[in-house]
């Protein structure tokens, strides 16, 4: 069996998942929830599965590799990342509803792997500046921390659906508790990811100094991921300065969101750099 | 020392400037991603037209993060940092340094979010001892009060509160380096043909300045190694270091470790192949004393005679390639005195030739050179430890919070009660576990009878 096969299936997995979630939030039937929750925990392990087969297919080519060296093999241990997370929000908050609005990016960034026409799922060897352990570092970090803002993402657009429903009505104490865990996890989550963004991009630096000689070129996608960086830290000083929570918050956590996705994939697909490779 | 009330400072040290020198940076860099950097003029002109193409020369927008404006606009936010720390710290170091068990206990008592335990037994100081000892896992300090009061503090991590500006200092520490290794250190280049050594490397940039080393780099041999698919899969020099006729250092490198010799990194960058250039190496083997072959290397031009007077043999090559591109097959004309004999020979690839007692086995290639980058940065090490700096920073800053929690016990009426009263700066879920952790401590105490208010 090939890896590429499984993370294929892995995908219908997560859509399975996704539509427990869904239906949960329609229907509100606590039976659609733990279903979603087990799919998840199916998914995960075949995602799991499917990237250490792959690690050892590379192997098996002579070539040996960590499968983090392109776009198709990020965008498969990103949704492992997004769901791994989201695993430890439901075990920590036991609230099922979150699922509906973060176990979807999972799906996205799976199925965006698995069918798009732009990027090759082969096992290709790497070019000599790839060859280097500080590969895996820089990766494993970079993708923990967009996971984290892609949790930060669901967890804002939920609690901005969430207050405009409530718009208008007077709200209870239990509606406002509610808001304020939803705007505490989009909090927790931009910090958890800055943490690993800034090791991702210092982890880059050191790589890159190995490699090229030079820590810092304001090659475009370390300039965006520096963009991304002043993005959140402005968010984080506007909370403790200007007590940003709620609305300004979720505001901010998406704006930071569509900053991330343009340093991982638009800058790639869009402008011309050192990270060229990445597709 | 630093009038806080001087408008300029009162304007470096604001928040809302911080958030305008950042988003100046933010929005110009996002500018310089899209515009492309470095570029000629007759491309802007040919992409954007002629009168844009000069504005956006002027205004240094095309090699935008060297220009005076961009690194004045981190300089701005430099002394941002600077001022804002200035400012602020003596207050956060006067907290640090606050003596919480002056505190007036009124104050503790009388607060709505403290959790208050009463008993019947009266106050005793003999009681102490016992609170004392249920919470010794607790480091405690403890004051009596002037009449039947004694109050207990526990206080931790009062230094976590400097996280936000040990960040900060890390993002002046990076910049230092950065500015250390820009103006006393140097990027540089240089080519070094195989069997060839050179003393002195260009800078980039403007003028391409030349930089005398101190020492000798010397290259022996570049090799592309591909995977069978056809990609490059490594480039490797072997270089070794010359100083005052020695041999001193000796490495190969490929392109994710360099060479490192008295603060100059050598890495692996490009290289190129020299035309009308082959290299011939050869070895000499004595059947009758395997032990020391003779190894040498020669660098021919294509139809002209080399003579070796070690291997009492001269070369000839007579032909480059059959299709015209010069990677062989070659054709080598090998003369010993009067006879000669001609081989074809592949890229590469050795041949053995037999005389006598006398093996010689000879390999043919085209001769390269190989594209060093040459980097001295004295800063390097500043600014990896400005990164460590800002990663100890940042855990200290959202992971670590000051907690203090007072115990007031005093006497009340008949009995005596027990006041719990917690406050930190961040994360109040740890400080209310540990309060209830007290609280239900002091309660499992059957000498002090305590039960909730």
């Amino acid at each position: 069996m090939e890896s590429s096969f499984i993370l294929g299936i892995t995908t219908f997995v997560y859509m399975a998942a996704t539509v427990f979630y869904v239906a949960y939030a329609v229907f509100r039937k606590e039976m659609m929830a733990k279903t979603g929750l087990i799919t998840l925990v199916i998914a995960i392990l075949a995602n799991s599965a499917g990237i250490g087969l792959r690690w050892l297919e590379t192997h098996q080519q002579g070539i040996g590799y960590v499968p983090l060296s392109n776009m198709y093999e990020s965008l498969v241990f990103f949704a492992l990342c997004i769901a791994v997370l989201y695993l430890f929000i439901e075990l920590q908050y036991k609230v099922k509803i979150f699922g509906t609005y973060i176990v979807p990016f999972a799906f996205l960034a799976m199925a965006y792997a698995s069918y798009s026409p732009e990027f090759g799922k082969g096992i290709k060897p790497l070019l000599p500046a790839l060859q280097s352990n500080w590969l895996v570092a820089h990766v494993v970090t970079c993708f923990i921390g967009y996971a984290a803002f892609t949790v930060a993402c669901g967890m804002a657009l939920f609690y901005l659906l969430k207050s405009y429903q409530s718009s208008g009505k007077v709200p209870d104490s239990k509606s406002l508790q509610f808001l304020k865990t939803i705007d505490n996890i989009n909090y927790k989550m931009i910090v958890f990811g800055f943490i690993w963004l800034t090791a991702g991009i210092i982890t880059g630096a050191v790589w890159a100094n190995s490699a090229w000689g030079t820590y810092w070129s304001w090659d475009p996608k370390e300039t965006w991921s520096l963009i991304t960086w002043f993005v959140y830290a402005l968010a984080l000083h506007a909370r403790y300065t200007r007590g940003w929570d709620g609305f300004r918050m979720s505001v901010a956590s998406i704006i930071g969101f569509i900053s991330v996705i343009f340093t991982y994939y638009g800058v790639n697909f869009l402008l011309s750099g050192l990270h060229s490779y990445g597709g | 020392m630093l009038n806080k009330n001087n408008p300029l400072i009162k304007t470096f040290s604001s928040v809302d400037f911080a958030i305008f020198i950042i988003s100046t940076i933010t929005i110009t860099s996002i500018a310089g991603t899209i515009i492309q950097q470095g570029e000629s003029l007759q491309f802007y002109a040919q992409r954007y037209g002629g009168r844009p193409a000069v504005i956006l020369e002027l205004l240094d927008i095309t090699n935008m993060y060297s220009s005076c404006w961009f690194q004045g606009l981190l300089i701005l936010f430099c002394l941002n940092l600077l001022v804002c720390t200035w400012v602020r710290l003596p207050g956060v170091l006067a907290i640090i340094r606050k003596d919480n068990l002056a505190i007036t206990t009124t104050k503790i008592a009388k607060d709505p979010e403290s959790e208050v335990l009463t008993s019947k037994v009266p106050y005793d100081a003999l009681n102490l001892p016992i609170i004392s000892a249920a919470l010794a896992p607790l480091s405690l300090k403890k004051t009596e009060g002037p009449s039947q009061d004694c109050l207990l503090l526990h206080e931790k991590g009062a230094w976590s509160r400097i996280g936000a500006y040990l960040v900060h200092a890390s993002i002046l520490l990076i910049i230092c380096g950065a500015l250390i290794g820009k103006y006393l250190g140097y990027d540089a280049f240089v080519m070094v043909p195989e069997g060839s050594a050179k003393s002195s490397v260009h800078e980039r940039g403007e003028g391409h300045k030349e930089i005398p080393l101190g020492f000798e780099i010397f290259c022996y041999n570049f090799k592309t190694d591909y995977y069978p698919n056809g990609t490059p899969k490594e480039y490797r020099s072997s270089l070794a270091v010359n100083e005052s006729g020695e041999r001193v250092h000796y490495k190969t490198i490929t392109v994710n470790d360099p060479l490192k010799y008295k603060g100059v990194t050598f890495f692996q960058s490009s290289y190129q192949s020299i035309e009308n250039e082959y290299k011939l190496v050869t070895t000499k083997t004595d059947n009758l004393d395997t032990t020391n072959p003779i190894n040498k290397t020669f660098y021919l031009n294509p139809f002209s005679e080399h003579t070796s007077e070690e291997f009492g043999v001269s070369f000839k090559i007579l032909e480059t390639s059959s299709d015209g591109h010069g990677h062989g097959p070659y054709k080598l004309q090998i003369t010993e005195g009067d006879s000669s004999l001609t081989r074809v020979m592949n890229d590469h690839e050795p041949i053995s030739i037999q005389r006598d007692n006398v093996v010689y086995t000879l390999s043919l290639a085209q001769r390269y050179a190989t594209g060093l980058k040459v980097v001295k940065d004295p800063g390097v090490w500043i600014v990896y430890s400005g990164c460590g700096l800002m990663l100890l920073g940042l855990y200290v800053a959202f992971f670590m919070s000051h907690v203090r929690i007072w115990i007031l016990y005093q006497q009340e009426n008949d009995g005596s009660k027990i006041t719990v009263y917690g406050k930190t700066n961040k994360n109040n879920m740890k400080l209310e576990q540990l309060r209830e952790r007290i609280v239900t401590t002091l309660l499992r105490e059957e000498k002090l009878a305590l039960r909730r208010a």
